[in-house]
Parts: C-alpha cells; structure tokens; sequence
C-alpha cells in the first residue's frame, strides 16, 4: 500500500467515531519515529523531545477532524511538529531570559553533557556543528541531509521558496564543514 | 541574390575577401521544373495510395470518382478493422485457438498489480533520497561520509509504548460520580422553613435596629466599625493601633490574605530573577536581609 493511499485510508477512518482510536493508533506509529528524530534534532535532550512531540500529537488529535485532505497528513505532521519545537525554544528563551545564541549555545551544552560524547569523533563535531547553525537552517540542514525531503516538500514545511531552501542548505552544509575542519 | 546590409557588414568583418566575391548560383534545374513541381508531387501520393490501374495516367489524377473522398475514412476504416479483428480471423481460422485463447499459463505473484504502485511510489521516493545524497556528496564530500552515524540513543521500548501513552491521555477521562443520599421530602420542607426563619428573624432585628439607633443591642465589634465614618478616622484609627494590636490581627486573619493582592503590591523590580536563584544558592537569604534593611526599617516608625 502507498503511503499516500495509507493515509487516506487512516484518515478515512479517523472520521467513524468507532474507528476512530485505532486510526489515531495507525497514525502515531507511522510517524512517531520520523518526527521524533526531526524534534530530537532540533531539542537534542529526549526528555524535551517527549514533551513536545506528546503535545504534538494531542494538538493533531484535536485539530484532524479539520484536516484538508488537499494538503498531505505527512507535511502538516511535519509542519506541527516544526512549529511545536520552535515554540518550544523560544518558551525557553523566555523562561531564562537568556538571548537565542544562548539557548544554542545551551544546546551545544546538552550535547557535550551526554554521556556518549566524545569530542574527537566526528559525528560528535557534526552535531555540535549543526548547533551552531542558526535555527532556520538548522532546520533546513536536518530535513534535507537526514530526513532527504524534497524542496517541494520541504517549501510547504517551512513556507519559504525552494530556491531559497536549496541556498539554505548550501550555506549550512558548507558551515558545517568550516566547524568541522576548525574543531 | 543580395544579402542584407548587416549580414554583408558581417562578412566585411570577418572575411573581405568572400564578401568582395560576386553572387552567383552556380546549380542548375531543368527548365519549368518548378512550374510542374506541385504535380509531380500529387502524382507520386496518389500512385502510392491507391491501387487503381485508371489512375496511372498523371493527367487523369486530378480526377477521382465522384464521392471518393466522402467516403474514403469509412472505407479505411472498414479495412483496419477486419485486419485487427482478432476474433473474426482466429474464429475463421482456427476453433482450437479461440478456445485456448482465454487461458493463461502465466502466473503472477498475489496481489502484485495491488502493490505495484506502492514499490513504483516508494522508487521514486528513493529517487528522492538519492538526489538528496548526490547533491549532499557535491557540496560536501566530507558530511556525506558520515551520514550514517546517530549520536543520540532513545530510552529502550520507547516507540513501542508511545502511541498508548497519547491514546490514553486523549481519552476522556470519567467524571467523578458523587452518589446523593435520597432525603425524605419532610426533611426538605423542614430545612426550607429553618432558612426562612432565620432570613426572617434577622431582617427584623436589623430593621429595628436600623430605626431605633441603638447601637448598644449590636456586637461589640460591630459597634466599634460605626466609629470610623470617613477615610479619615479609618486612617486615624490604624495609626493609633499598636504592634501587638496589628500582629494579633494578623495571627488571626493572616491566612485569610489574598497572595495575589500581595504579589501584585509587590515591588518586583529588585527581586532577583530565575537565572539568579540557580547562580547563587544564597540569593533568597540575600533578598530577605536586603529587604529586612531597606524596607521594613521604613515602615517601622
């Protein structure tokens, strides 16, 4: 079965009160794990990733009966969840009335905090690399080098012209290389 | 044969030589060749479209039977549709044929046309990731290498527990269901006629005393509140009124204070902010003392 089609079924589903839960179900599992990582990417801690990626889901819970189906679920689920996180970094701007650069720098932090991290391995400088971005391409950097969204995908998640998405990209990978080489 | 102005000055600069040469044709065609062109090329679609002997004659092609063309889609028509029809020839041809004609001996894994366009979508979803990898290799050879790896690690179970978790917290969750004692319906009446007794009761006295003036049948407290009439004996009344006076009232009513009233009188400009309270373990102690020397002193006469 397409994962188009899937979710048309899924969706067709979620409208019968009676299977309504098990649709709901079908959902989450189909998406958890993509949305997970593209939340985990951006928040690094995993406790900040559950938060944030349950509340994501209650909010489609509530907001799918009003789904256009002339829009893909995969796009707006990633759209929600692109959003959640952004708000959830800047509720903690507030919350610690530090600036942004310090919130990532506070990332970079969190990163370095793990258990695993070993600052020699080049995954590691990738990572911390990617903190150092700034957040828009961040994002980009992390739809398109992990999750390989198509531009055209990726222009209705993010609102912004694929042109300007594959300058984006450019821009963050070529960033990410000068940190590398430097760190 | 003249060329124009710009493509002459063309060639002036790139060669003066071949500009400076005289045009001349140096082919030659048959005389009226082009005059007859257009006939010779009739004569030669006619002869290859049809098969009529009578149209050899190239002076004649001009002329076709009357009606040819109205009705030569349907005799074409008519042809292909005998050379394609199956049916008729193999029908006519061979019986045996036509009763095999319906059997195939092919088989085809189950339920493969159902899944052919889920493997043809999800191709050309790799054809995504794959033009995601060729470009990532283009602009960084470096990351592509290390793609691969994931740093972070997820708590074990984690997915396969998750979408419980959300479906049990979008579950409406049952409202708390208080059972009510059935009382007799006297015991309604009866507590309707107390109310309506005390209601009563009190109106009077109030009435009555509202009247009479005399304050000396009212409670003692409420006998002191006539005394403060204006703002002005209130704020009298509180200066008079001892330490000892205000900390038993507070003893008393404290818990009766509204917090909110008491944050949004508060002068929080100099309260220390979250960040401070996690830098220093002693920034409350430090608050307090300030506090304590700064204001309190002022407000203690």
């Amino acid at each position: 079965m397409s994962p188009q089609a899937d979710d048309q079924e899924l969706l067709q589903s979620f409208k019968d009160p009676l299977t309504r839960e098990k649709a709901f179900t079908g959902i989450i599992k189909k998406y958890q794990e993509k949305l997970y990582w593209h939340i985990r990417r951006m928040l690094v801690d995993h406790d900040d990733t559950n938060d944030v990626l349950q509340n994501m889901f209650i909010k489609v819970w509530k907001g799918l009966e009003n789904f256009r189906e002339d829009s893909q679920l995969y796009t707006w689920l990633y759209r929600i969840a692109t959003n959640e996180s952004l708000t959830f970094l800047s509720q903690q701007k507030k919350r610690s009335s530090v600036s942004l650069s310090d919130v990532e720098s506070g990332l970079s932090n969190k990163l370095r905090s793990d258990t695993n991290f070993d600052a020699n391995k080049l995954e590691w400088k990738l990572q911390l690399g990617i903190q150092n971005l700034p957040e828009k391409q961040r994002l980009v950097f992390n739809l398109r080098y992990y999750d390989e969204m198509p531009y055209e995908e990726m222009s209705k998640v993010l609102d912004t012209s694929e042109g300007a998405l594959k300058a984006s990209y450019h821009h963050a990978a070529k960033k990410i290389e000068e940190f590398i080489l430097n760190h | 044969m003249q060329n124009s102005p710009e493509i002459l000055n063309e060639l002036m600069a790139v060669s003066p030589l071949i500009a400076g040469l005289d045009k001349v044709n140096v082919f030659k065609v048959p005389e009226g060749y082009f005059n007859e062109l257009h006939l010779r090329i009739t004569d030669f679609t006619i002869i290859n479209n049809t098969s009529s002997p009578d149209n050899t004659n190239a002076t004649n092609l001009q002329h076709v039977p009357e009606g040819y063309f109205d009705s030569l889609s349907d005799s074409i028509l008519a042809k292909v549709k005998i050379a394609y029809s199956e049916n008729t020839e193999i029908e006519r041809d061979s019986a045996l044929l036509q009763s095999l004609k319906d059997i195939n001996v092919f088989t085809i894994p189950n339920g493969y046309f159902e899944a052919l366009t889920d493997s043809v979508l999800s191709k050309t979803k790799t054809s995504h990731a794959e033009k995601a990898e060729e470009e990532l290799r283009e602009i960084s050879p470096m990351l592509y290498s290390i793609k691969g790896e994931n740093v972070f690690t997820v708590p074990r179970g984690y997915f396969e527990s998750f979408a419980d978790e959300i479906i049990e917290k979008i579950k409406p969750q049952p409202a708390k269901v208080i059972t009510m004692k059935k009382r007799t319906s006297w015991f309604k009446y009866a507590a309707a006629a107390v109310v309506a007794g005390i209601i009563s009761v009190t109106s009077l006295q109030i009435f009555n005393n509202s009247h009479n003036s005399d304050v000396s049948s009212l409670p003692a407290d409420v006998q002191i509140s006539f005394k403060y009439k204006t703002q002005d004996d209130i704020n009298n009344g509180i200066a008079k009124l001892s330490d000892d006076d205000i900390a038993k009232y507070l003893e008393k009513n404290g818990n009766a204070l509204d917090n909110e009233l008491l944050t949004n009188n508060a002068d929080v400009s100099e309260m220390p902010g979250t960040t401070d309270y996690l830098n220093d373990a002693n920034t409350l102690n430090n608050y307090l003392n300030k506090i304590d020397a700064e204001n309190v002193g002022k407000l203690t006469p």
